[in-house]
């Protein structure tokens, strides 16, 4: 086949060498030629010879290259300037057009310049289209040293992979159909290369419409606008990068974080090295920036995928874009997840192969939860947590804060951190309301196996019931509510207080013993607590509630106590006028008849002596119970009668006074709603 | 020790054991009612119920297997437990159904495009997440795990309000299996391991 060709090249010089002045056109049918990579069907050939050298034309009807690249049919190559010296081919300015099944109608312009003995070829190929875009390609080679240039404009990543699907590994193109990636992107790069090797690129892009989705949806793009930059250098084993990348429009979701770039862009650039050997890579600059929300500085190690050590300067000017795109999607469903907040950060984040800390100065940072079950507001000073032996100093002021609508006064709190513990070096003194909690020994702990846990031991002050219980909308009540408390400790989502808190209402002592919290934050809190009243002033209470006039003490005990959601669902409660030194014991009218509305009204009976005729009335003993299950409260009173129970039992000097409770099983609401009403009538309705 | 062997060995103590076995029995019917009235009133009346299997089957073993004596005894005894009834009118839990409710506008359209199912054990999942548009993915996340979370209160605090914390379990069974029951058509729901549609 060679000699063929080199028998019908020599014809053909032969022909244009020794008819330089006779002929000056030399047009060749040469049909069909076949070698080993190349079959071509239907070739002619033309040759003109002008003084600036030979004017090529050739037309084929087919090319068949070998596989994988196919056929291209309609040929015609067309070069005005062909020298051919010595060795030495040049094309300055050549057109090439050929239709192929998956490159298309191609029309290329090129030039080619070879000097063979020097091992020196230049290339240059313009007007490459595929699909929309075009792709134009300048390369040198000269004696192993290459480089090349490549220009493209709107280039589609789509319309490219078709192109060079063929080529590839199919096993990679269905990993790159899966994640359905689109590009269109305008690009320049440089390309230098020894042999087979790449020694440096240059890349400057812009890329539009960026979208990918990988098969679960979890990593997504969506008409994404992008800058790129890149300088990639070979060294001895290893490669040095520049790289910058600014995003701008679309939006992006890597699970769980959500980015709306148009709203916020994003700038990602970096310095490293990468070292072939054991794949160790090492960024000793990078800087990241979400528009207001982060700014952040470091550098970062690594082998193969693994990362090993990480230094981060991170600055938030808005903590609440801060929260709402890089914190609130780690956390959803949690207490902390519906905060407004604001105010600034700066943070130190270091991480070595699993040992970590950080510290962040807080800069009047505000938080309150939406719902209001808590806030603190212009907290400022230096949070510190580690995983490490290392102690780590915390200090945080701040001006108020609240938990569930209780207001807590504004406080500084001093600790030590290690080793996923803090602990507090001072008493840290809560002021609530009048009083004030002293929080002794406060420790938290987040290791991983057990949870969060912490405890303190703690002293409240004497707080006003008035102002508790105008805030907690209860009717305003005198006395005091202080404890000594020597253990809180939470667990497993459950807060318990061991020891009690003492309540001085009433002249008496009500003692809250046994309290537990569970899930105070939760869809649901439940409160459990046992109960004692110790002889509280009947004469106070019943004035304070404007129920009618009762003198003398009660005892009672309110057992095995559950709140849900702030509203008692269960409990086990007596009240009961005390054996010993019961005092003056008197009843007035109205209270009567209310105790006998609560009961069931019609249902209660009065025994009234001479009613009517007395404001009050002397008693022996009052009592009565609740166990309050399923909104059912099974009632029962001092003693059972022979048909209902005594709730008011006469005795003393006359009058004397009976109330019977008839009613065992009373509906909770309905009898809330009496008690209301009897707190609310205007006064008694004697009949 | 020796008191359990004679107990175990006379009929008495097969009576007393079984008095025992009937007083913590479930009562599913009961349960099934409730747990419609609280999906009905939190998903509207556009969800169509299905009636479920008429028995128990638990129910039917106790009828059917047991000695003559116990029947007796079951007889007599069982009415007053077979009545017992599954109290969903605590302030705890219409509070909880009435936030549920409020949650499930937000949650519908996503029930109909199936990009959240119904799991087996009667919560809800993100099933796909291409369905949801990039910037309502971190809503529909918290939407799910704030629903999750007072679906596990709800079936705890039933359990709960009617004297048996134990019955957690059979409650959040009972729901799973009614949650889908009463689940409009086109919904996705969890069976076996894998999504089936409605």
């Amino acid at each position: 086949m060679k000699n063929k060709l080199t028998l019908f090249l020599t014809v053909l010089l032969l022909v244009a060498a020794t008819s330089v002045c006779a002929i000056e056109q030399v047009s060749i049918q040469i049909g069909n030629w076949s070698s080993e990579q190349v079959d071509i069907s239907g070739l002619q050939v033309e040759i003109d010879l002008k003084t600036t050298g030979l004017v090529i034309s050739a037309t084929a009807n087919g090319v068949q290259l070998a596989e994988p690249f196919g056929r291209l049919s309609d040929v015609r190559l067309h070069c005005d300037t062909l020298r051919w010296v010595s060795g030495q081919i040049d094309c300055q300015a050549g057109q090439v057009d050929f239709t192929h099944a998956q490159w298309g109608s191609q029309k290329l312009s090129f030039s080619v310049q070879s000097q063979v003995e020097e091992d020196n070829y230049q290339l240059s190929l313009k007007n490459i289209r595929i699909e929309q875009g075009q792709l134009s390609i300048q390369a040198s080679y000269q004696q192993g040293d290459w480089q090349a240039e490549l220009t493209g404009q709107q280039l589609a990543l789509a319309s490219l992979m078709r192109v060079v699907s063929p080529y590839i590994n199919q096993q990679q193109l269905n990993l790159f159909s899966q994640w359905n990636v689109n590009v269109i992107a305008d690009i320049e790069a440089k390309l230098k290369g020894q042999q087979q090797n790449l020694t440096s690129a240059s890349v400057t892009g812009a890329l539009s419409n960026v979208g990918f989705s990988d098969p679960s949806g979890r990593y997504v793009a969506e008409t994404v606008d992008a800058q790129l930059t890149l300088e990639l250098q070979a060294e001895s084993g290893s490669w040095r990068w520049e790289q910058t990348l600014t995003v701008d429009d679309g939006q992006a979701y890597f699970e769980p974080i959500f980015l709306d770039l148009a709203e916020q862009p994003v700038m990602l650039s970096s310095e490293g090295q990468l070292s072939f050997n054991e794949q160790r890579w090492q960024i000793q600059k990078l800087r990241f920036e979400h528009g207001e929300s982060v700014q952040a500085a470091g550098q970062l190690q690594g082998q193969n995928t693994q990362l090993q050590h990480l230094k981060m300067d991170l600055n938030s000017s808005d903590i609440s874009i801060l929260y709402k795109d890089w914190l609130q999607p780690f956390i959803p469903g949690s207490s902390l997840s519906h905060l407004q907040a604001s105010g600034q950060l700066d943070a130190d984040i270091q991480w070595d192969n699993e040992q970590y800390q950080f510290i962040v100065d807080l800069q009047s940072v505000s938080l309150a939860d939406e719902a209001g079950r808590f806030s603190i507001d212009r907290l400022g000073g230096q949070m510190a947590w580690t995983n490490q032996t290392a102690v780590l100093p915390v200090i945080l002021s701040w001006q108020s804060a609240s938990v569930l609508s209780m207001p807590l006064g504004g406080s500084t709190l001093q600790a030590e951190v290690s080793q996923n513990q803090i602990q507090f070096t001072d008493s840290l003194l809560l002021p609530i309301l009048d009083g004030e909690l002293t929080l002794n020994n406060f420790q938290l702990s987040l290791a991983e196996e057990q949870g969060t846990r912490w405890q303190f031991q703690g002293l409240l002050s004497p707080v006003s019931m008035d102002q508790l219980s105008r805030l907690l909308g209860w009717p305003e009540l005198q006395g005091k509510l202080s404890g000594m408390i020597p253990k809180v400790s939470y667990a497993d989502e459950i807060i318990s207080v061991d020891g009690a808190l003492l309540l001085k209402l009433f002249d008496g002592t009500t003692v809250i013993k046994d309290l537990r919290l569970q899930q105070p934050f939760g869809s649901l809190p439940q409160l459990y607590a046992n109960i004692d009243i110790n002889r509280l002033d009947l004469q106070t209470l019943t004035s304070t509630f404007d129920f009618g006039n009762i003198s003398g003490k009660i005892n009672g005990r309110i057992h095995n106590l559950r709140l849900s959601n702030w509203q008692p669902v269960q409990f086990d409660a007596v009240f009961m006028t005390p054996d010993k030194d019961p005092g003056r014991r008197r009843i007035s009218q109205r209270a009567v008849n209310n105790i006998s509305q609560i009961g069931g009204g019609p249902s209660a009976i009065l025994s009234r002596g001479f009613m009517g005729l007395f404001e009050d009335f002397s008693y022996q003993k009052i009592g009565l119970s609740c166990r309050l299950m399923n909104s059912v409260c099974q009632m029962d009173g001092i003693e059972a009668t022979e048909q209902g129970y005594y709730i008011v039992k006469g005795g003393g000097l006359p009058p004397w006074i009976n109330v019977v409770g008839y009613t065992r099983e009373v509906d909770w609401p309905e009898l809330i709603a009496r008690l209301k009403a009897v707190s609310q009538s205007d006064g008694p309705v004697i009949q | 020790m020796r008191l359990f062997k004679w107990l175990m060995g006379t009929t008495a103590g097969l009576m007393l054991i079984s008095c025992v076995t009937i007083n913590i029995y479930f009562p599913a019917a009961a349960a099934e009612k409730a747990a419609d009235r609280i999906i009905e009133d939190v998903w509207g009346r556009e969800t169509q119920p299905q009636p479920s299997a008429p028995e128990e089957k638990e129910t039917s073993e106790v009828n059917h297997n047991t000695p003559v004596a116990l029947k007796v005894l079951n007889w007599m005894v069982s009415p007053a437990h077979a009545e017992a009834n599954i109290n969903i009118n605590s302030p705890a839990i219409n509070a909880l159904q009435a936030k549920m409710k409020q949650r499930h506008e937000r949650l519908h359209p996503f029930y109909q495009t199936g990009a959240i199912g119904l799991t087996s054990n009667g919560l809800i999942t993100l099933r796909e997440a291409s369905a949801v548009p990039l910037k309502d993915r971190n809503t529909v996340n918290t939407l799910i795990a704030e629903e999750n979370q007072d679906r596990k209160a709800l079936y705890a605090e039933i359990a709960r309000a009617n004297g048996h914390p134990e019955w957690e379990s059979d409650i959040q069974e009972t729901f799973a299996r009614r949650w889908i029951s009463n689940a409009a058509k086109g919904w996705w729901f969890q069976q076996g391991g894998s999504w089936k549609q409605k």
